[in-house]
């Protein structure tokens, strides 16, 4: 899922300039499930910048949708958010511009930086695991992705810099791609994918090859 | 600000409110200043309830758990505390005394840890000023 | 007919060769390559001059082996992957071969996180062995990556980097035999100290015939101090230490500490001369070029291969 990250409430603070109805607009999916937008946190936030702003005027009020990133579920906030002269959305980008493009008017703040497609490892810790290269290759890579998990995004790894299944740039937190990739296709008998050299990458079909759009047409009226 | 610091203690009901329940019947009942919340475990102390209690008009928040490995529900104690951790974090960043929360780990037969905890809470937060 | 590197025709002449290593400057300054470039002018076969090492802004392998090919030099051009895409790697080796340097280093590159420019973008469009297959493309079958023609004469003598002492162990010959099917014609390998795991690595080499199809130069940096020694075993990945090196160089007298460094590297390649496959030694003497000489001299490998420019 999109993983975010609350930004530090200072920098929330800076935002809100000289507002004074500002709605906080959480998203059910997501950032829920990363703890960083959801309905729990949208609710704190309100409570400690009404804290933050005791006695300035300054009124906070919240809720939450199911998914930001689709008008449908925007519609149903109109009301509350053309009272207000700011909204803080605590949905990843997709949501903040969506929200942006129903609401055009007013001020719609991100409240969260969001960082990559990812999965928890383990309660209060997710890692970073696709990169939406548009290309997938996992099956020779034993289910492991070098573009998003090696540093370098090599195809044909390890580098000199794997020591101890670690990757020299952040040993401490980051793996090295490629000895899990050697070790899985190890335990799987599959390690001769690794004798065949995999020739350079098109990345016309990632971010790299322009903004990108994908359309079904059997399903566009 | 009238008199006492104002406090609110959630306690679990497996050792804090054991223990404010002894000091209660003892001579040194708990102060009026201090308002005993008896929760499940301490470990369903969540941020929000922190935050609104400091937000109604507590001074201060002090969160009793059962002590390290004694959690009948595991690691309730550990989310407690890991949880006030994170309250004094928000509370630093909007400019709030941390210390205006705390956790504490007693038993339900150390009614006179439970007190002496309390009275050193609503001492500290008598020497803080509103907004500090 | 394509003019072929001093260097290739050393080697394939199974001759024993050195070549050392030159780091540009920070700076636009002609002068400092040229000092360096003294110490190690009819010393080494060969000068590689680094890309941007250890993600540091410095001047341009390319432009400082141009200065070393007007010297009389002959130059290697380190090319990492890190800062330049496909359409500027091919560039670059075109311009090469124009400037007249005709040995390329492939390289993946460090990454960013460790130079000066932690908050750029890096790029990574090919890896170490996708730059090694394309400049054969471009020197043998006339074509760049994206299938159009090379105009015009290219010969390039194509190198790459191999590190016998990091993980997986088990794989790296594999990976090793990746780079020369690719067209690595001469490896270099990261500095050995433990020479008794580079003699398994070696074997393990051999087992598989590498050591007939590519050729080998051991990598050597003298070392100027048992502080220096810690650090680098401590903080540079793949890069193992001996406790008995580190051993003598704390033990050394005085300021005696250099040259026992000095002397564990004249050991070493004496040692290396003697294992099978490896055909050369690279000197990576950073920042301390003038020492050089006098390591080739005390290792008896001077007028070697014959004083031609």
């Amino acid at each position: 899922m999109i993983v975010a990250e609350r930004k530090r409430i200072a920098e929330i603070r800076q935002m809100l300039g000289a507002h004074e109805k500002i709605l906080i607009v959480g998203c059910g999916a997501c950032v829920t499930v990363c703890m960083a937008g959801g309905e729990k946190e949208a609710e704190i936030l309100a409570a400690a910048l009404e804290m933050a702003f005791q006695d300035s005027g300054k009124q906070f009020s919240w809720d939450c949708v199911e998914r930001q990133c689709e008008p449908e579920f925007l519609a149903p906030l109109a009301e509350k958010v053309l009272a207000s002269d700011a909204v803080l959305s605590m949905a990843c980008g997709a949501g903040v511009q969506t929200m942006a493009a129903q609401y055009p008017r007013i001020f719609i703040y991100p409240v969260l930086n969001t960082h990559f497609i990812g999965r928890p490892l383990e309660q209060g810790l997710w890692a970073e695991t696709c990169a939406g290269c548009g290309n997938c290759i996992l099956h020779l890579t034993g289910g492991i992705c070098p573009i998003a998990r090696c540093s370098k995004s090599l195809l044909n790894g390890p580098c000199g810099g794997s020591v101890d299944g670690r990757c020299e740039v952040d040993p401490d937190n980051i793996e090295c791609a490629w000895q899990l990739i050697y070790d899985r296709l190890t335990q799987a008998g599959k390690l001769h994918l690794l004798d065949e050299i995999m020739p350079p990458k098109d990345w016309s079909s990632s971010a790299h090859g322009g903004v990108r759009r994908i359309v079904r047409e059997d399903v566009k009226l | 600000m009238s008199s006492e610091p104002r406090v609110v203690a959630f306690c679990c009901e497996h050792s804090g409110e054991l223990a404010a329940r002894t000091v209660s019947s003892d001579e040194a009942a708990i102060p009026d200043n201090v308002e005993i919340r008896s929760v499940p475990c301490s470990g369903s102390v969540q941020t929000i309830d922190i935050l609104n209690a400091l937000r109604s008009g507590a001074d201060g928040v002090a969160v009793f758990g059962c002590h390290e490995d004694s959690c009948k529900h595991l690691v309730g104690n550990r989310r407690a505390k890991q949880r006030i951790e994170y309250v004094a974090e928000i509370l630093k960043e909007i400019g709030w005394n941390p210390e205006r929360v705390g956790y504490f780990p007693v038993a339900a037969v150390e009614a006179k840890v439970l007190r002496d905890r309390l009275a050193e809470v609503v001492d500290k937060l008598r020497g803080l000023t509103v907004e500090a | 007919m394509s003019a072929i590197s001093r260097l290739q025709k050393i080697l394939e002449a199974g001759g024993f060769a050195v070549t050392a290593e030159l780091g540009p400057p920070k700076g636009s300054d002609v002068e400092v390559v040229r000092r360096k470039a003294e110490y190690l002018k009819g010393v080494v076969d060969a000068v590689n001059v680094t890309d941007n090492q250890t993600a540091v802004v410095r001047m341009s392998s390319i432009a400082a082996c141009a200065i070393l090919r007007e010297l009389g030099i002959e130059p290697v051009m380190q090319m990492v992957c890190r800062d330049r895409n496909r359409i500027a790697l091919q560039s670059d080796i075109l311009g090469a071969y124009a400037l007249g340097i005709h040995n390329v280093l492939c390289l993946s590159g460090d990454h960013q996180r460790f130079g000066n420019h932690p908050e750029a973008k890096n790029v990574f469009d090919l890896d170490s062995v996708q730059l090694i297959q394309a400049a054969k493309g471009m020197r043998d079958e006339k074509k760049f990556i994206s299938g159009d023609e090379v105009e015009g004469a290219l010969s390039m003598f194509i190198g790459a980097a191999a590190n016998p002492f990091s993980d997986p162990f088990e794989f790296r010959v594999r990976r090793l035999a990746k780079k020369v099917a690719a067209g690595a014609q001469f490896i270099q390998t990261q500095c050995v100290y433990d020479l008794k795991k580079f003699r398994k690595w070696m074997e393990m080499v051999r087992d598989v015939g590498l050591h007939e199809r590519t050729h080998i130069l051991a990598g050597i940096t003298p070392l100027k101090s048992d502080g220096m020694a810690r650090y680098m075993r401590d903080h540079v990945a793949g890069i193992e230490i001996p406790d008995e090196l580190i051993r003598r160089l704390r033990s050394a007298a005085k300021g005696k500490a250099a040259a026992e460094g000095i002397s564990i590297a004249v050991e070493a390649i004496q040692e290396m001369r003697d294992v099978e496959g490896v055909h050369g030694v690279h000197l990576m003497a950073i920042e301390w070029e003038k020492r050089v000489p006098e390591i080739v001299e005390r290792a008896g490998l001077m007028s070697r291969n014959g004083e031609d420019a």
